[in-house]
């Protein structure tokens, strides 16, 4: 096992009270596995993510649970040897590149800058040639290597966000809707290099997206996160084929197929719940069709109804496994 | 070029012919001494298509292609280089005073990021009325009046409570509902929408376009959608052009364009969008490297440098939009190859 997570729990806490944006998450990722965490805007995906490198910003805090990796828990590492893990065990792919490179320094530099802090024994001249060895592998012409940011397209950028990831080989990939800034084409490309990339590596890759049409193309097994909290569990084929959380299935009718062939005009009506509210029952009691006297007075818990297969709605009371 | 005019028994609201945008780039200053030619940025470069009376049609295309361009030349936001758009027949470059006045009226936009597009300082109702101010029409209760009335059609409920309420109080999708309530208060008969549901979640996109299609038959709206979102074109659309650096690469029916896309550049964007389901493995064509720059666009096919089929010709000859079955029109050199 590769990385555990348990009972994660991340609040915000802003001047209108406690924002509670991820509760009481669990889940494991193994060696070589992708796993794809899916969820609509504010629904605390991206917050889950940055607490597994332990970069939540304030005045977000981590506030119950354990996130191990091999066994080593990382929420009581010192900062020292936090800094340590990230990059080298953890790290992570942002979703807006341009965000994330230093607008004055070279790609080579990032490259240098990153590799050096890690391995300070490594020379210039190796950092520089590892980054050739990565960036090439990854399509980027070596020629780019001399380029600052600007001079890159959004591709590319995230071609070197990507390569700069992976520049200490880190055991874990975090990356937050790394596609969602780039065009169909230039999608693509990038979700047909995390494709090889799993192929060839052990990479094991949490992949954060509101796409479910890039989770179908790489991820091993999906969590949906509604409001907060993982409501369903599963592998990929699972939640496509056969999803139980009312949601799930809502909105996997909403996708749009470029394949299919007509549009749903489908669409799941009301919002989701003011996360500064305290919780009573299941969150998505509003928005759902079925809902019945329990939901609205006992929150469901994350159940095992089939091997593999975890939902957390009292639908599926009585089955569990 | 397209015999555009004149075809069938169609009739264009709008129309654009032969229509060009270039933007001049800045020169730096050793540029400027050293007397180096001025350079442009060709975002529109040889376009002509139409908006059939009605229908909707859906210009698609990656970031960069001029596709807003092209949809702001349409409401003469800007002015063109060359070439011409043309408003139930009439030049809209030639439009003055009350002609210019009521074309505005006419021609409406709606915006990608709602949030951008509203004033925060300015309650929602008020947004909505001001268009109405703007243009002298009735009282201020009238005017009012309107603006709740349209609220309530585009699903602002309740009108009177919504009316004093700042954006910064709304949802995405209700943002993107006044931004719509705004550019349909004035009882517009085009409308432009920009991209209007790239910014919101999947749950209230299909309620948003649903919405704006409902409005399209109400109010018999033509309508031209600026998408990237190649599902969006599939369904919400009648026609469909496609766009690349500058250029119409395809058009046709809807049908045409999905059942049957013929340039590899629209083949390349249909088999590039992710597809909900792990286990469909489709065969996808890959199109290596990213759009050029439209400053310097590639000679004759600007395709050339990415297409899978690229042939000499393709380098040397610029392919002309040509018809290749009634209405679907297509511009490359392959189906010319016997």
């Amino acid at each position: 096992m590769s990385l555990e997570v348990s009972h994660l729990s991340v609040s915000y806490f802003t001047q209108k009270g406690e924002l509670r944006a991820v509760r009481d998450a669990s889940f494991s990722l193994a060696k070589r596995e992708t796993l794809g965490l899916v969820g609509e805007s504010g629904c605390g995906k991206t917050t889950l993510g940055f607490a597994l490198a332990r970069l939540v910003p304030r005045p977000g805090k981590v506030v119950r649970g354990s996130v191990k990796l091999d066994g080593k828990e990382i929420l009581t590492l010192g900062d020292k040897e936090l800094r340590k893990i990230r990059g080298r065990e953890i790290a992570m792919v942002f979703q807006d590149p341009t965000t994330s490179l230093n607008p004055v320094k070279r790609v080579k530099d990032h490259f240098v800058e990153a590799i050096r802090a890690h391995q300070p024994e490594t020379s210039k001249e190796e950092a520089v040639a590892k980054c050739r060895q990565i960036l090439s592998d990854l399509g980027v012409p070596e020629d780019r290597m001399k380029d600052y940011p600007h001079q890159l397209s959004g591709g590319l950028k995230q071609r070197v966000m990507i390569g700069l990831a992976l520049a200490l080989d880190p055991k874990v990939l975090v990356a937050d809707e790394p596609t969602t800034s780039l065009d169909v084409i230039i999608e693509a490309q990038i979700l047909d290099l995390i494709g090889r990339l799993k192929a060839k590596t052990d990479l094991s890759m949490l992949l954060v997206t509101h796409n479910l049409g890039v989770v179908a193309e790489v991820a091993d097994r999906i969590a949906i996160m509604y409001a907060g909290e993982i409501m369903e569990l599963a592998d990929a084929r699972t939640i496509f084929r056969s999803p139980l959380f009312p949601y799930t299935q809502l909105l996997l009718k909403l996708v749009p197929n470029i394949e299919a062939e007509s549009a749903s005009l489908e669409s799941i009506p009301g919002s989701p719940p003011d996360l500064t509210k305290p919780r009573v029952g299941c969150q998505f009691v509003p928005r759902c069709p079925f809902a019945f006297a329990r939901c609205r007075v006992e929150a469901p818990v994350l159940t095992e109804v089939e091997p593999g297969h975890l939902v957390a709605c009292h639908l599926y009371a009585g089955k569990e496994k | 070029m397209s015999p555009v005019c004149g075809e069938g028994k169609v009739t264009y609201l709008v129309e654009a012919k032969r229509l060009k945008k270039y933007f001049p780039v800045r020169r730096s200053l050793l540029e400027g001494v050293l007397g180096k030619r001025e350079r442009f940025l060709r975002a529109v470069d040889d376009v002509t298509i139409g908006v059939e009376k009605g229908t909707v049609l859906a210009l698609v295309g990656e970031s960069g292609s001029g596709k807003t361009t092209f949809g702001k030349l349409t409401l003469r936001v800007h002015l063109p280089s060359s070439g011409s758009v043309t408003f139930n027949g009439k030049e809209v470059a030639s439009f003055k005073d009350k002609d210019l006045e009521s074309f505005r009226r006419s021609a409406q936009m709606v915006y990608q990021d709602p949030t951008a597009a509203l004033n925060p300082r300015i309650t929602i109702g008020e947004a909505i009325r001001q268009p109405l101010e703007f243009n002298r029409l009735g009282s201020v209760s009238d005017q009012k009046e309107r603006a709740l009335k349209i609220m309530e059609r585009v699903g602002l409920l309740p009108a009177e409570e919504f009316y004093s309420r700042f954006p910064h109080e709304l949802s995405g999708g209700q943002r993107q509902r006044v931004v719509i309530a705004r550019a349909l208060v004035l009882d517009p008969v085009y409308l432009v929408a920009d991209e209007p549901v790239a910014m919101l979640d999947v749950s209230v996109r299909a309620q948003i376009l649903k919405l704006i299609l409902e409005l399209k038959q109400e109010l018999d709206l033509t309508m031209l959608i600026i998408t990237h979102d190649l599902a969006i074109a599939k369904y919400f659309s009648d026609n469909v052009a496609i766009m690349y650096l500058g250029q119409i690469v395809e058009r046709g029916s809807r049908q045409d364009t999905f059942v049957n896309p013929m340039h590899p550049y629209t083949k390349a964007l249909i088999s590039s969008v992710p597809v909900p389901d792990p286990e469909r493995k489709r065969e996808r064509l890959m199109v290596p490297g990213d759009i050029p720059s439209a400053i310097n666009p590639p000679p004759a096919c600007r395709f050339h440098t990415r297409c899978p089929f690229v042939f000499e010709r393709c380098r040397v000859d610029e392919p002309a939009l040509v018809e290749r079955s009634p209405g679907h029109f297509v511009a490359c050199h392959l189906y010319d190859k016997k």
